[in-house]
């Protein structure tokens, strides 16, 4: 073959070669000849080439770094050089490459030949892996990886999180199949669900209970796949571990929370109702359903002013849009006392405190009730209780100033009767006005005894000797009538420690109110039961008589002081009574009045006094 | 008369002295001292010492229980007391033991001749 048409032949196939070949003057570094594969990717035609050098297309580099570069070359020293630059496009894009340069020599003349190769394919798969891994590795999921081609499919690789989340180095797990983070506790479903998967080279989530290296519990949400060749057959596993032991925890606290919340709505006392922007009740609990008197269902959807009474009833709705619009309030945060009305129409105060909750897109109202009923009720009786106080003081006084003029009146009519000679009118006279003066007394003396404080003194005895004791006092209100006491007790042996004196008081009171109440025949009946309570072990006095009991007044005030339906007394009786058994740490209340077979009798009263 | 005493009686109420004076001296007793407060009692008792004093509880300037104790610092002086309070015999001590009787107002004649008589008999025994 003639040596052109070799060189032609040559030339061809650099021309037509892959790899770029750039051909240029050793001295001048200008492009003698660069073939297709360079033109074309550098976007650029021969002509303009020609114009140009290799450190143009090199935007990183300088003609003197270049030089120096290829310095070894031109003396010699070094015959290849190999090195990695950017080489810029004409349209000022940049591609990586590979520059393998020779001096050589172009038509006799010395020149470098450079081959070229693309690498930024190659960069880019490795580029992409580097990235992958650092991904795989910042992950906060851990990621384990198995061979499933090695016997008993060993850990080959695991990132960061994994080892956080176990607790395990990556040295530690390397070569051992990932069960052993079950340790002992294998008993678990998920492990079977696993094996089959593996055996059907699917893919699988699954929970399990997995132990960390220092032996504590996390729950793992792992997500198992598989990683299959060109073949399609699996060569890894990869799997996925989440964490869930913190969402499991603030799940079951937030489930607690709501448990504990919904409890404290069902047991709390104040009635808590909540009502959207339209005042359109969206809950009540159960309080509220006493309170109010209705029922859920009944209240839920409908307008909150059903609860109140005319004129809020109206005006609520204007209100509540009012506040929307101005953001005026008038309960919202401050609480203050209003009329509720309950299904039966009875009004009654309460106090209302009013929250405001905004969500997302609306808001809430909670308004929480209390019944102040009671509260009202007892402030009245406190008010009364310290006008009773004053009261009481002010008579004690007047009890006491009076017997100065009580011993005058007494001295008046023992001087008058030593002057009147056995006059019968003037005797008789006399007589009413010294038993009217000794009842006044004796009234004085009595309030005096309810004002005055009680000093107790305790004493064993037995209750029935006090009893008898009190009724033989009544002696003179039973003279000529026919009355009988009945005792209905299980032994004599009613031992109690109580002030005999005082406690003889109680019983001749209740004595002396049922013998004025009933008229004759009179039946009183004591029985006495043993009662065991959780505060020990009490005596259950029952008293009862056979008159026409008490009234529904009578039964609510019979204990409160001047309260009394006999034309004679002070009225203080009985709230003498329940002072001193309630000083002796019992109690003394109404009883049914029903006997056993369920036939109305007279009054009862009971006592219950610690044994 | 063999059963009759020398009594001072000290009342801040007129008529009450002017009553009790009259049926002690009906009884055949001498009233040597009357007075209305503890001062004039103690003062008077200082030249003329009774056998019997009986006087209310209370009073002014000086109440009759302290005028008591007063006329008891060396001997005892029997004593009658009335008071206007029945919670009274709580402001007695021990030490109080020459108080005979503790009467409580109003007083009824009989109780209070009662009172004197059993004086009587314990001072002339
Ligand atoms: C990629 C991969 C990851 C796994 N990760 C876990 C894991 O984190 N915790 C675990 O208890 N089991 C994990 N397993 C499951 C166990 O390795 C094992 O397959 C499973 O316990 C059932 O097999 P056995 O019954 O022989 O133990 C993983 C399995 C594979 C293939």
């Amino acid at each position: 073959m003639d040596p052109s048409s070799t060189e032609r032949e040559f030339g061809r196939i650099l021309e037509e070669s892959l790899n770029e070949i750039f051909i240029f003057d050793a001295v001048t570094l200008q492009f003698l000849q660069v073939n297709r594969g360079g033109r074309e990717n550098l976007g650029m035609t021969i002509q303009e080439l020609r114009e140009l050098t290799p450190v143009d297309i090199k935007p990183h580099m300088t003609r003197e770094s270049f030089e120096a570069l290829i310095q070894p070359l031109r003396n010699g020293s070094q015959e290849t050089l190999v090195f990695d630059t950017l080489h810029r496009r004409k349209n000022g894009s940049d591609y990586e490459v590979e520059v393998h340069l020779q001096l050589a020599s172009f038509h006799d003349l010395p020149a470098f030949v450079a081959t070229i190769l693309d690498t930024t394919k190659r960069n880019q798969v490795a580029n992409d892996l580097r990235v992958r891994n650092r991904a795989i590795e910042s992950v906060g999921v851990g990621v384990v990886i198995s061979d499933a081609s090695q016997h008993d499919m060993p850990i080959i690789y695991c990132n960061h999180a994994f080892e956080r989340i176990t607790g395990y180095g990556t040295q530690e797990v390397i070569g051992r199949n990932c069960r052993f983070l079950q340790q002992d506790d294998r008993d678990q479903e998920a492990r079977h669900t696993i094996r089959e998967t593996l055996h059907s080279g699917e893919e699988c989530r699954v929970l399990l209970r997995n132990y960390r290296k220092d032996g504590q519990l996390f729950w793992n949400d792992l997500l198992i796949s598989p990683v299959k060749n060109s073949a399609g057959v699996v060569t890894h596993y990869v799997g996925l571990c989440n964490d869930l032991t913190q969402r499991i925890r603030a799940e079951v606290e937030k489930s607690d929370r709501e448990t504990r919340l919904q409890a404290i709505l069902n047991t709390a006392v104040e009635a808590i109702i909540t009502i959207d922007e339209w005042g359109v009740c969206e809950s009540l609990n159960p309080a509220a359903e006493t309170m109010f008197g209705y029922s859920v269902k009944e209240v839920i959807g409908q307008n909150i002013s059903m609860l109140m009474p005319s004129p809020y009833r109206e005006e609520h709705d204007q209100y509540l849009q009012n506040y929307l619009r101005t953001g005026e309030k008038k309960i919202i945060g401050i609480g203050r006392e209003v009329v509720g009305r309950r299904k039966s129409g009875e009004e009654f105060p309460m106090e209302l405190s009013v929250s405001e909750v905004r969500l997302k897109e609306t808001r809430l109202f909670t308004g929480m009730v209390r019944d102040v009923t009671e509260l009202k009720h007892a402030q009245q009786q406190l008010i009364q209780a310290e006008r009773l106080t004053a009261l009481g003081e002010a008579t004690a006084r007047l009890a006491h100033e009076s017997r100065n003029s009580l011993q005058r009146i007494q001295i008046a009519v023992e001087t008058a009767r030593l002057h009147c000679d056995e006059h019968q009118l003037l005797v008789d006279q006399l007589n009413s006005i010294e038993n009217a003066s000794d009842r006044l007394h004796a009234l004085h003396e009595e309030v005096r005894n309810y004002a005055a404080p009680l000093n107790l003194e305790f004493e064993e005895t037995t209750l029935a000797k006090v009893w008898r004791s009190a009724w033989s006092a009544t002696q003179h209100l039973r003279q000529g009538r026919q009355v009988h006491l009945i005792e209905q007790i299980p032994t004599d042996q009613i031992y109690c420690r109580v002030d005999r004196f005082r406690f003889e008081q109680v019983f001749r009171n209740l004595f002396e109110n049922a013998l004025v109440a009933c008229s004759d025949p009179v039946e009183i009946a004591i029985s006495v039961t043993e009662t065991h309570t959780p505060l020990g072990d009490k005596w259950r006095l029952s008293i009862q008589d056979n008159g026409v009991g008490l009234d529904e007044q009578q039964r609510r005030r019979v204990f409160e002081p001047f309260f009394t339906t006999k034309a004679k007394g002070t009225g203080l009786g009985m709230a003498i009574a329940q002072r001193i058994v309630e000083a002796h740490g019992g109690t003394i209340s109404v009883g049914s009045g029903f006997l056993g077979s369920g036939q109305r009798n007279g009054a009862e009263f009971i006592i219950e006094i610690s044994r | 008369m063999c059963k009759s005493l020398r009594i001072a009686i000290a009342d801040d109420e007129p008529e009450v002295l002017e009553y009790f004076s009259g049926v002690l001296r009906s009884l055949g007793h001498q009233v040597v001292i009357q007075a209305s407060n503890g001062r004039e009692l103690l003062d008077a008792c200082r030249t003329d010492r009774p056998q019997l004093l009986i006087t209310d509880i209370g009073m002014d300037k000086i109440p009759g229980i302290e005028a008591m104790r007063a006329l008891s610092a060396n001997v005892p002086m029997p004593t009658i007391l009335i008071s206007a309070l029945s919670e009274g015999d709580e402001s007695l001590s021990e030490s109080d033991a020459q108080v005979l009787a503790f009467l409580s107002k109003p007083v009824k004649l009989a109780t209070f001749t009662g009172a004197v008589k059993v004086a009587v008999d314990h001072i002339l025994q």
